[in-house]
């Protein structure tokens, strides 16, 4: 038996689980570096911070969402069609959504919750469409995952990862959705937020339990590591907990952790 | 949340792991010692901290260069509540690595109740303590 790292063996499973899936995330990790540095060049501001802040998270979060699907696919003894095709399909919304928001972030304008010309609403409501066709059929995989977990720890936390992760994201941007913007009362800017993920310090924030809720795709497997199942569980109820506490604690527009 | 209200309940997250080591050691259960006490609540108070970093100290005035930057620094109540859990991590994580270095070189045992206290007050006299009282009470060979 060779050593080796688990880090290294996590990004050759996910090249195997899904090739598309993995190269499509280091190309969004670089486009994340990328949109990082654009403040260089680019001083314009969005919400009091770079136009360039919400591509860059994007690009982030997808590249993670792609490597968590590329690995977890790789935990599956045989591929079925179903988990072929949706891997497809989240490499396609993926970059649909990405595409926009780059392309509205280069323009200076919002992309989720921008509404001031009928183009733009009807863009914003293809946006969820594609948007929930990413938490579907990630909880579709989660659910296959789940179906052959077959005894096996890391099988069993990722499938109940993915389909926790799809079912809480869903919920919180279900909610998300219906409102005019992600902050409730407080300063409306992400000036005054926190460091890194811009989450209101003076206000309720939406933002909070949709990143709690749809990590726990990585927070499960990370528990599973363990190798105890009830630390697995225990994960999983600590994710629902916290989201639907940051949850009520943001639409009684209270802030997670108050400047 | 209020930074008050974090450092009242991280306060008392540090307190539990205290008393976690505190029942290892009476209860003789090296396990969660090394579970409790040595990695998870040092880690969870780790995480912790690097939120409030992450969160607040990168927009926070002052410095690590003068000391009046870092008094500055520590003006800002997030930021002063990192260096305190900071703190409270590393004390609890020292006091949890003392006593298993205790137990294990086969050291009295009593000592503990000494420089597990000072480790909790004043951490780095615990510390000291410890490497001085380690070679006091090392085994040594006489020739009779």
């Amino acid at each position: 038996m060779k050593r080796t790292y688990a880090i290294t063996e996590f990004f050759k499973a996910a090249r195997r689980g899904s090739p598309l899936l993995y190269w499509s995330a280091i190309v969004m990790l670089v486009g994340s570096i990328a949109c990082h540095a654009m403040p260089l060049f680019d001083p314009r501001l969005f919400n009091g911070v770079s136009v360039w802040e919400k591509p860059a998270k994007f690009f982030m979060s997808l590249a993670v969402l792609g490597l968590t699907i590329g690995w977890a696919v790789s935990l599956l003894q045989e591929k079925a069609r179903g988990v072929l095709v949706s891997t497809r399909i989240l490499f396609l919304a993926g970059w649909i959504e990405m595409a926009y928001i780059v392309f509205r972030a280069g323009r200076g304008e919002g992309s989720h919750f921008y509404t001031a010309t009928p183009l733009a609403a009807i863009l914003y409501s293809i946006m969820g469409v594609f948007a929930l066709s990413l938490t579907a059929f990630s909880g579709f995989i989660g659910w296959r995952i789940w179906q052959s977990r077959d005894g096996y720890l890391m099988r069993e936390a990722a499938g109940l990862g993915l389909i926790l992760g799809a079912l809480l994201a869903t919920l919180t941007a279900g909610y998300l959705s219906s409102m005019q913007g992600h902050w409730i009362g407080g300063d409306q800017t992400d000036a005054t937020g926190l460091g890194f993920f811009h989450w209101s310090t003076t206000g309720g924030d939406l933002r909070v339990s949709h990143f709690i809720g749809l990590h726990a795709m990585q927070f499960l497997p990370l528990a599973a590591m363990s190798g105890d199942k009830r630390v697995v569980y225990g994960v999983g109820l600590i994710c629902i907990l916290a989201t639907v506490a940051t949850f009520v604690m943001a639409i009684n527009g209270m802030p997670l952790l108050r400047a | 949340m209020t930074a008050s209200l974090v450092f009242q309940l991280s306060n008392m997250a540090a307190l539990l792991g205290w008393l976690i080591l505190t029942a290892s050691i009476l209860l003789n259960r090296p396990v969660w010692r090394d579970f409790w006490a040595v990695q998870l609540w040092p880690l969870a108070l780790s995480a912790l901290y690097i939120i409030l970093i992450v969160g607040f100290f990168f927009k926070a005035q002052g410095g690590f260069d003068r000391l009046e930057n870092v008094q500055l620094l520590f003006t800002a109540p997030w930021v002063a509540l990192a260096g305190w859990v900071h703190y409270l991590a590393f004390d609890l994580f020292v006091g949890a690595w003392i006593s298993k270095r205790i137990m294990e070189e086969g050291l009295p045992r009593l000592l503990l109740l000494v420089l597990l206290p000072l480790t909790f007050m004043f951490s780095p006299a615990g510390f000291l303590a410890f490497h001085v009282c380690r070679q006091v009470f090392s085994k040594v060979e006489v020739s009779q």
